[in-house]
């Protein structure tokens, strides 16, 4: 028992943490309503909250590496024989350390926003540092008073801890967490800075500026934080793919989505002066969607694989989500009059109209996946009835949506600002076109020799017009991505080579280092483009799933089965024990036309605290063509009899190379150029002021990320990974397959899996019973039908197209087709309406009078001088 | 690893919260001493020319992304020079801004260097 009584330390740490928070909140409303000499005393304040933050955090980590059991947070989620780096992980392995964790990346971001604002934007730092502190506030009062880490468990001691999921003993848990909050906690400084532009008014580009890179900094975070979730799912839950499209999956994807529309639209506003609202409305959506995610997750409303248990603080998330939503539409309506566009667009076929599109798909499959991850709560409130939506239904509508997505981010680019012109867009989409059109050419007539054909017969997810339109569509995908990122990746080199050809030319450079100095001097947008070129590689892993292979069989040692063109041997099967759990593995070895490509040994782990909960360890050889994945269900010890099942997926690695790329460019976006760092050394102004210290400090976080995923990387494609839900069915029959993917097991412990993947006791009796039924000429429909009558709604994996369960899709459809229709026509108007003034203006502004011509004189020349003075691109 | 992390984590906590106590310190010198006020007033001008000091560099970046755009074809001459045309109208406004807000400060330059140069004659002919 540690000397120290830190169940009661911590919390009156927790007390004095929302009491210096409370005063640096008041301090700097006082700053800022005409007192600013007390804002250094708000900054001290801030730095206290955050300095007492991490002291929580620390107490926390030192009672789970020192065994305090009598700290119930600590007793449940930690034992005496995990390994130090686990109890380190083990601090945000459940509710409430998560919550505390959360906390404290709040405060790191806090004080790095502190230090930043002490000599920048002296009129939005104390509100600033005012919302700052009323997010920390929140955190505080939810942990005091409804999930305190540090609450002592009321029965007495006990002599070991229950131990950690053994889910989350994985190497991915350390990483991919702590970054994935990184990504949702740092949104809380660009929405500071809006909210703090909206109550001063300073709506102009101050605030964008500002917020440059602390956004792009969020975003980098919070994507490359999902693409680590796709990792450890891959690795771990031994399902075999890589997203699921789980709530909590959800939860984290619908931030990224409306922040990837702001970073975009955003450029309009630098650029022209329009979307003001659009901007600020972005920017405050992407941080209430982080606590709605949150919300949805910790509240335990809606069943998820790995989300939280259902608890009481659900209603404080509500509440704060309603206080958010009031204040920011408040201040949005307040502030109108400030926030009118200084531009109308001028054509249809110009960048602004590209990138409004794009907004407009980003949003639309923002509303997509939040209106099927809440439709079993709208299910329920309306008929009380609830009902389940499954992967295939996201898969099935998300490919459509991708694709236009796809094709805008090729458009965008290319296309000019204000107004394209036949010439212009001659010249600029000629040859990516010509390009992409003949590498669809290329696989159309080669593509089914080589294993990778244009079109795929695709499994239709309803018995209507819809269901059989989407798969057509699905099975087309494969074509359509080739077609489309070959296009993109043509815009892109196209980009690079003309901006390139451009700098030699005026610049006489050889060409790598034209191409060094235009990436150094316009780092944002070629950074941008790198990021682009990330994404296409990684949609060209998702397209690989199209071709899966997938085979199930019972093997002896010394036995093989075939799976594409691989074959795959059981060797034999060995144990090994450590302090913490018991290992069965199977050594297994891969072939190709009888040449062994290499060994791979699927497990079984039993951990000591959870010997009811085995999990799967999957064993995964990866290139850069396909991966082979093998999941070992079961091996009998005696008979040696082992149960695999092997899954052949073409081009996933390409995710995690498109995931490696997208951090790169980034890197390359977000850190400092040549001239900002030049400027920083000679600054007469003191160093803090310069814009060097932030993004350094980005720079640092953006190398310990690489080297955390190069690291990680390196060991995830040599090895294994576990779950406890899924496993391996043998089906027999297209129709088997069919149903058992349309109908999840309800045995009450697995709720969300569908027989196809369960292997619980329940799921195999049932399972049986549905064969004969098969067996007896009862169609698919039919029996799936009956099911649903058996077990309600909530047992099939994706609602029926009818009745209300319809609106799933039709909703957002609608929604989709009418705001398409309505940008087309605001377009129009604006379009209009810029005919309308330029034609006011002809004739040029008024003459300027005497001095003021005079004055306008010098200050041309003195820009020219400056613009003379600066390196082109 | 084991015996050592125990006491790196308490270590980290005191020192956690001796920065905090500093802070708190520092925060009630600032609300009761006053102690940077001075600092304070004498340096929100400063800040706030860093600020349009940082957009004019954004601006000015922004006519030569405009310039590049042109020359890789991907702007007409005729939307260059209006793009063009709204961010000198956004660099000059800057440019004024940063210019009166030296104004008196020169002026008051320009009046001290008047003086020193109508006192040097008469310095010459006392010398002589």
């Amino acid at each position: 028992m540690p000397a120290i009584d830190i169940a009661s330390l911590g919390t009156a740490v927790l007390c004095a943490v929302l009491v210096a928070c409370g005063c640096a909140f008041s301090i700097a409303v006082v700053s800022a309503r005409g007192r600013g000499h007390l804002f250094p005393a708000a900054r001290n304040a801030a730095y206290a909250t955050c300095a007492l933050v991490a002291v929580t955090v620390c107490l926390l980590a030192y009672s789970f590496q020192a065994h305090d059991f009598r700290i119930r947070y600590v007793a449940r989620y930690s034992d005496r024989s995990m390994p130090w780096w686990y109890l380190v992980t083990a601090l945000w392995g459940g509710q409430d350390g998560s919550l505390l964790w959360w906390c404290f990346l709040v405060s790191v971001w806090t004080a790095l926003a502190v230090r930043y604002l002490k000599h920048r934007y002296v009129e939005l730092a104390p509100y600033v540092i005012a919302t700052l502190m009323s997010i920390i506030g929140f955190f505080t009062v939810l942990m005091l008073f409804a999930a305190n880490p540090f609450s002592i468990a009321a029965a007495t001691v006990p002599l070991d801890g229950e131990g950690l999921n053994p889910l989350l003993q994985n190497y991915w848990m350390m990483i991919h967490p702590p970054t994935l909050y990184m990504g949702f906690v740092g949104w809380s400084v660009p929405f500071a800075f809006v909210v703090a532009a909206l109550i001063t008014g300073r709506l102009k580009d101050e605030w964008i500026y500002a917020v440059r890179r602390w956004a792009l900094a969020a975003w980098t975070f919070l994507a490359f934080g999902n693409l680590l979730g796709g990792l450890w799912s891959y690795e771990e839950l031994g399902w075999g793919g890589y997203w699921a499209w789980d709530p909590v999956e959800n939860a984290a994807f619908m931030p990224l989505l409306v922040g990837t529309a702001y970073l975009h639209s955003v450029m309009i506003q630098e650029r022209r002066g329009m979307l003001k609202v659009w901007n600020v409305f972005l920017l405050c959506l992407t941080f209430i969607m982080t606590i709605f995610g949150t919300f949805l997750t910790r509240s335990g409303l809606i069943a998820s694989v790995h989300s939280f248990a259902r608890s009481d603080i659900g209603i404080y998330f509500a509440w704060y989500l309603l206080f958010l939503v009031v204040v920011c539409l408040g201040l949005i309506l307040y502030r109108l009059p400030l926030l009118r566009a200084e531009n109308k667009i001028d054509s249809l076929l110009s960048r602004e109209f590209a990138f409004l599109l794009q907004n407009w798909v980003l949003l639309g499959m923002m509303l997509f996946v939040l209106l099927a991850t809440t439709f079993p709560l709208i299910s329920e409130w309306i008929r009380g009835e609830t009902v389940t939506v499954g992967p295939g239904f996201y898969n099935k509508w998300m490919v459509p949506l991708g694709l236009v997505l796809m094709l805008l981010t090729g458009i965008g680019p290319l296309i000019s600002w204000r107004r394209a012109t036949g010439k212009n867009l001659m010249r600029a989409f000629l040859k990516p076109t010509l390009a992409a059109v003949i590498a669809l050419v290329l696989q159309i007539v080669f593509g089914k020799a080589l294993g990778f054909p244009a079109y795929v017969e695709s499994e239709a997810i309803y018995d209507t017009l819809t269901g059989r339109v989407l798969a057509v569509i699905y099975g087309a995908s494969p074509g359509m991505s080739v077609l489309l990122c070959t296009f993109v990746t043509g815009t892109i080199v196209q980009e690079f080579w003309r901006g390139t050809a451009v700098r030699m030319k005026n610049s006489k450079e050889n060409v790598l280092t034209a191409l060094i100095e235009l990436v150094a001097r316009a780092k944002r947008r070629y950074g941008g483009y790198i990021v682009h070129a990330g994404i296409i590689s990684m949609y060209l892993g998702f397209t690989g799933a199209a071709y899966d292979t997938d085979k199930e069989s019972a093997l002896r040692p010394g036995q093989s089965m075939e799976v594409g063109p691989y074959q795959v041997r059981y060797d034999k099967p060995r144990m090994e024990v450590d302090p913490n759990k018991r290992m069965v593995f199977t050594d297994m070895t891969v072939l190709k036309d009888g040449e062994v490509l290499g060994h791979v040994e699927p497990a079984k782990f039993i951990y000591r605290t959870h010997p009811d909960m085995p999990t799967t360890e999957v064993a995964i050889r990866s290139t850069l063509r396909d991966d082979v994945y093998v999941i070992m269900s079961q091996v009998n010890p005696e008979t040696k009899l082992g149960t695999f099942r092997v899954i052949v997926r073409p081009l996933v690695v390409w995710i995690w190379i498109g995931g490696l790329m997208f951090l790169f460019g980034a890197f390359v976006a977000i850190s400092p150029s040549i001239q900002e760092l030049l400027e920083s050394v000679k600054s007469p102004f003191p160093r803090s002021m310069s814009l060097a210290r932030p993004a350094m400090a980005t720079w640092f976080m953006l190398v310990l990320l690489a080297a955390l995923l190069l690291l990680g990387g390196g060991v995830a494609m040599a090895q294994d990974s576990s779950s406890l839900m899924a496993g391996t069915v043998a089906m027999n029959s297209p129709e088997e397959k069919q149903l058992f993917d349309r109908v999840l097991c309800q045995c009450g412990g697995c709720a969300r899996l569908p027989l196809s993947g369960c292997i619980c006791h329940w799921a195999e009796e049932k399972r049986a019973e549905l064969r004969q039924d098969l067996a007896a000429g009862k169609p698919v429909v039919e029996i799936q039908d009956d099911y649903a009558e058996q077990y309600g709604a909530k047992a099939i994996a994706i609602p029926r197209d009818k009745g209300l369960d319809r609106a799933l899709w039709a909703v957002p459809i609608a929604a989709f087709v009418l705001a398409a229709g309505g940008i087309t026509v605001l377009g129009r108007k604006w379009v209009k309406r810029s005919a309308q003034s330029r034609e006011l203006q002809v004739g040029g502004e008024p003459a300027e009078q005497g001095d003021k011509r005079t004055e306008s004189r010098e200050l041309d020349e003195k820009l020219d001088a400056e613009l003379k003075r600066m390196d082109p691109l | 690893m084991k015996g050592f992390l125990p006491i790196a984590f308490i270590v980290l906590s005191a020192g956690g919260l001796l920065f905090a106590i500093s802070f708190v310190w520092a925060t009630l010198r600032g609300l009761l001493g006053g102690a940077h006020e001075a600092h304070v007033s004498q340096s929100s001008a400063a800040r706030s020319r860093a600020d349009l000091l940082s957009e004019k560099a954004a601006v000015l970046r922004s006519i030569k992304d405009l310039e590049f755009e042109r020359e890789v074809g991907k702007l007409s001459d005729e939307d260059f020079h209006r793009l063009e045309a709204e961010f000198r109208q956004r660099a000059k406004r800057i440019i004024k801004q940063l210019d009166d807000e030296l104004r008196e400060h020169r002026e008051k330059a320009e009046k001290l260097l008047a003086r020193e140069l109508e006192a040097e004659p008469k310095l010459e002919k006392a010398s002589s």
